[in-house]
């Protein structure tokens, strides 16, 4: 058997009879979505909460009675917004990654997590030990401005890796901070490729990119550096492990 | 209103159900389980695209989608044919299939390929994709895609003339 018969073969094999049944796909893609859609309300509901509690829960609690007397006696009362000043960030969070090994904690005996942005209290959904990865280093060949592009994988650790890409979205750092996390779930998602990576090897794969980040509530706000956000899974069958790992810029 | 991606996937069925459903049949050998590799990969490809993508950029994930879950549910299936023997007693059943003299034969032919080679061999001779762009669609070195498709050629082969022999017999 040639290639052209075996061409031949497989071209004389009869249409399948089956019938696609399209309402059944958009009603389960609809379903697929909704936890997204979910996730991300309750992201953008808990920031705005983290913003507007300072200044709705004091004036739900009525006034402080020492100010009150001080109004009332007419002294002025300087820079009184009712909210704490912010604390500094801490060092740790205050420069966007450069690459998957400087973004490795520095502190590797602390087992406490680390919240990206307003140390917990913010929108973003998982902590720093979530999003990394030694070793793999992922990064956009091109900025994904029309929700496409080139997703860079980097093996440049000395072992092989298997990984299986799943969804793709992105993390935008602004002053220095991380300022927005797509909505990933990466125990939902993982039905992309599986690479075999040998140590130093790249592997580019086009994707779909989420751009729409949700707010950490930082004081940055949305944009400045873009970083791919993936959801990934480690190992053989690719069932190992299953997390999200952040990217580097290119 | 629908929304653009439930119209994109409306046209995508009604333009490229056909086609989808054929190269799913030609993966897993079964036009009811290609019906449900589709409309499998459809979901999750649609669960997860944004909105912009038009019926040809969401077609080349959808066929994507469709070759991992075959390989998979192949691997899964692999697993349990280690331990079936072990757990149910052995039955015969019909498959249902409509296939008829050749193209059962083939068909049977298809079947007796390992997953990847069956994936391998689809993605090269029905799609008529280059070495590179299989290995790309599958996940792997375009040297294994080498390997897989001579393996197959040389399987098929080995069946050709194991089934001229027996006819020759026969007659």
């Amino acid at each position: 058997m040639d290639d052209d018969e075996l061409r031949e073969r497989l071209r004389a094999m009869p249409e399948p009879t089956t019938a696609i049944d399209v309402d059944a796909v958009v009603t389960d893609a609809r379903r697929r979505r909704r936890p997204k859609v979910i996730g991300t309300g309750v992201a953008v509901g808990a920031a705005c909460l983290a913003f507007l509690a300072p200044v709705v829960v004091p004036g739900l609690l009525g006034p402080d009675p020492v100010t009150s007397t001080l109004q009332e006696a007419g002294v002025a009362e300087q820079g009184d917004s009712g909210a704490e000043p912010e604390a500094p960030a801490p060092a740790a969070t205050s420069e966007a990654p450069t690459s998957a090994e400087e973004a490795q904690p520095t502190d590797q005996a602390d087992p406490a997590p680390t919240y990206y942005g307003d140390q917990g209290a913010s929108g973003c959904p998982f902590t720093e030990a979530d999003v990394l990865q030694p070793g793999l280093v992922l990064s956009f060949a091109a900025p994904p401005a029309d929700g496409v592009t080139t997703l860079l994988v980097e093996n440049q650790s000395s072992a092989a890796i298997v990984v299986r890409i799943g969804d793709v979205g992105v993390a935008t750092y602004a002053g220095g901070v991380l300022a927005g996390l797509s909505v990933l779930d990466p125990a939902s998602s993982l039905d992309g490729p599986v690479l075999r990576l040998a140590p130093g090897e790249v592997a580019s794969l086009d994707v779909a990119v989420d751009l729409h980040p949700v707010g950490c509530g930082g004081s940055g706000g949305l944009g400045g550096i873009t970083l791919p956000l993936v959801a990934i899974a480690l190992g053989e069958d690719a069932v190992v492990q299953q997390r999200l790992a952040l990217g580097t810029a290119p | 209103m629908a929304a653009h991606w439930e119209t994109v996937v409306t046209r995508l069925v009604a333009e490229r159900g056909a086609a989808l459903t054929r190269y799913a049949a030609l993966l897993c050998g079964d036009d009811e389980e290609a019906r449900d590799l589709v409309q499998d990969a459809l979901a999750a490809t649609f669960g997860r695209l944004r909105n912009g993508f038009e019926v040809e950029q969401a077609e080349a994930y959808v066929r994507r989608a469709i070759a991992n879950r075959f390989l998979d549910r192949a691997r899964r299936r692999q697993r349990w044919q280690r331990i079936r023997p072990l757990v149910v007693p052995h039955e015969r059943l019909d498959s249902g299939s409509t296939l008829t003299g050749a193209h059962l034969d083939m068909a049977a032919r298809l079947e007796r390929l390992s997953p990847r080679e069956r994936a391998c061999v689809v993605l090269r001779y029905y799609e008529d994709r280059s070495v590179d762009e299989t290995a790309k669609e599958l996940g792997i070195a375009p040297g294994s895609v080498k390997r897989y498709v001579s393996d197959a050629m040389a399987k098929l082969r080995e069946q050709l003339a194991t089934e001229e022999t027996t006819q020759q017999e026969g007659a």
